[in-house]
């Protein structure tokens, strides 16, 4: 089994350090959010997906490819009942990632496991938009494309809620209410804040990452956000 | 230089007009203008309409037509008199030409301050004297004392020989303004004399219009809307007595092949809403006018027709500004012309209209990566999307 990742850069993910479109080996700098991954499935097999199990594609790697998305312009998801506004963006990346899951599955002639990482409050929502919304969009743009293995990873707000729950000092306490606070880094107390407070000064992302490798326990993180990705990934690798 | 120079309005600040009060907006060759009914889109066509009427003026006629009073030009949500006005007029090659700006009075029904700023001289209307300040050592000055009366701007007045030959430039380029912000089939219909070059404030000119058309761009405009229309055989603006004229339209169908009725022919009365504001658009393309304002432009466009209407008004050599609240027809702009010309209007919580490039908001900007600029925006929740404004405006500042 092989698994191909995507996130939004280097503090989550990671990034790729090569000129493929699908980083392997030692062209995937791997992010924390990699690692979380890594930690799931070792879990549950006893082996690690970073020890050459896994790949990586940007996220200029899926916009490379949006213009497969784009051509059809009379085919136009349009909201309604069935769709929510502040959706398409989850729904689209997880169709193209789809896609590169699929190229790669038949390459390899194995099964791939794609996780796709999205801040729920990133960017493209700026705030706007329901958590559950969007991550159903993701899986129907995973079975948009026939594709079945496909993990959407969206920490509500965002990834910053993950790691102070793992790290904070008095653990399984009001994880959910974390979820409902502010993705806006500019906010008086901002999650980005609270995090580097509990981290050491000069805490880059690869130290970042390093120390979800070595102290990040994944049974810490009590939240509806983690949890519908752990048990979404547990699916589809048993 | 021509005098019908290629020039095009590159900006346009507001102050004191309805909901424009302290506006500003750029626009590109191809604006669309976008945002949640009340946001002021129509106004912005109004004010474009209302500038330009200044140099032809007669601006009580102008509020006639409209149904409007002076008084109602006027912002409510200031206690000033004047409305302000300030034009960026560029040339062909995007360069700045001048810049026209002046203060009208609606009380009195003209500008009492008002001047076109070019590179070498700045052409003002200031206590009552009109002239020429130079800036350079190349250009006489001349002042004269206003001893007339007029309405609008001082343009409208003057005869083209008593102006500098930039000045009768822009005059020439303003007075070919019109906005069709009330084209609808109902004018459309109408029997007509003359149109004196223009459709109309609703395309009530329309048959006459197409009358005087040269043959050349009337067979231009035949073959454009066949592609819309194929069973179309022809239309023609038909020569009535007293000098009245009335569109009609014949179209072939199979039944005609195995003459089981004679030649279809249709008056403009009969003639569906769609294929008359398709001819009304069309007529707006190959006329002489500088500058095409459209209030929105799906209307009565059938889904098939979108792609042929837009990729006809982002193609042509006129500017073009219209507003639309349809995806299909932003989903059929590129994504640099949507980058560019898409512009989403909005109030503030004062209730001021404001306006900002539409993907340049991050969250949009980040959304055209991977997908149409018509499902980017049919995708976002515009009444939440103050709350990213307002942070990046903050930030801005």
């Amino acid at each position: 089994m092989f698994f191909l990742l995507s996130g939004e850069g280097v503090t989550d993910m990671g990034a790729g350090q090569g000129s493929a479109t699908i980083c392997e080996g030692e062209e995937f700098l791997v992010g924390p959010m990699a690692k979380i991954v890594a930690k799931v499935v070792e879990a549950k097999h006893d082996y690690s997906i970073l020890d050459g199990a896994c790949g990586f594609v940007s996220e200029s790697g899926l916009v490379h490819r949006a213009g497969e998305l784009k051509a059809t312009k009379k085919q136009m998801g349009l909201p309604g009942k069935k769709q929510a506004k502040e959706t398409r963006y989850f729904f689209n990346n997880a169709r193209i990632l789809a896609r590169y899951a699929k190229e790669k599955a038949t390459a390899l002639e194995d099964e791939v496991v794609a996780v796709l990482f999205r801040d729920a409050d990133g960017t493209a929502s700026a705030g706007r938009g329901e958590w559950d919304d969007k991550r159903k969009s993701m899986l129907d743009g995973f079975e948009e494309e026939g594709f079945d293995k496909g993990v959407p990873m969206i920490p509500k707000p965002k990834s910053e809620t993950w790691l102070i729950c793992a790290w904070r000092k008095h653990p399984y306490m009001a994880c959910q209410a974390l979820e409902d606070r502010s993705g806006n880094d500019n906010s008086p107390k901002s999650l980005k804040g609270e995090l580097s407070e509990l981290l050491d000064e000069g805490m880059t992302p690869e130290l970042l990452c390093q120390k979800v490798g070595q102290s990040f326990d994944i049974a810490r993180i009590m939240m509806p956000s983690f949890k519908a990705f752990r048990e979404r990934l547990e699916e589809v690798i048993t | 230089m021509k005098k019908d120079a290629q020039l095009r309005i590159a900006g346009i600040e507001a102050s004191n007009f309805k909901s424009l009060v302290d506006f500003k907006i750029n626009l590109p060759r191809f604006s669309c203008l976008i945002g949640l009914n009340g946001a002021g889109k129509s106004t912005i066509l109004h004010f474009i309409d209302f500038v330009s009427q200044l140099v032809r003026g007669d601006m009580k006629a102008w509020l006639n037509d409209r149904k409007w009073k002076a008084a109602d030009l006027k912002s409510k949500l200031t206690s000033k008199n004047n409305i302000g006005f300030d034009i960026l007029i560029c040339d062909e090659n995007d360069k700045r030409f001048c810049q026209w700006g002046g203060f009208y009075n609606p009380s009195i029904g003209h500008c009492t301050y008002e001047y076109i700023d070019f590179k070498d001289f700045v052409f003002q209307v200031k206590y009552n004297q009109v002239g020429v300040k130079s800036k350079t050592a190349r250009i006489e000055e001349w002042h004269i004392d206003i001893t007339f009366n007029y309405e609008g701007s001082i343009l409208s007045a003057l005869k083209d020989k008593r102006l500098p030959l930039q000045v009768s430039v822009v005059k020439n380029f303003l007075d070919k303004i019109h906005s069709l912000d009330l084209l609808a089939p109902e004018y459309l219909r109408q029997r007509t004399r003359e149109s004196s070059g223009t459709l109309g404030l609703g395309g009530q000119n329309l048959a006459s219009f197409l009358h005087e058309m040269s043959d050349p761009k009337q067979l231009k405009m035949f073959s454009l809307l066949k592609k819309a229309y194929p069973q179309l055989q022809g239309f023609a603006a038909k020569s009535l007595r007293s000098g009245w004229k009335q569109l009609e339209i014949s179209e072939n169908y199979h039944g005609q092949e195995s003459e089981f009725f004679p030649s279809m022919k249709s008056e403009a009365r009969h003639i569906n809403d769609g294929m008359l504001r398709m001819i009304a658009i069309l007529a707006e393309l190959q006329s002489e006018n500088r500058f095409l304002l459209f209030d929105e432009i799906e209307n009565g466009i059938n889904p098939e027709l979108v792609e042929l209407v837009i990729n006809m008004l982002v193609e042509t050599k006129q500017q073009v500004l219209v507003t639309t609240h349809s995806p299909m027809i932003l989903n059929y702009l590129e994504d640099e012309v949507a980058r560019k010309g898409v512009i989403y209007l909005y109030k503030t919580a004062m209730g001021l209209t404001k306006s900002i490039p539409f993907f340049s908001i991050p969250s949009l900007k980040k959304k055209l990566e991977v997908m149409g600029p018509g499902e980017a925006f049919v995708d976002t929740n515009l009444t939440e999307l103050a709350d990213e404004i307002a942070g990046i405006t903050k930030e801005a500042e």
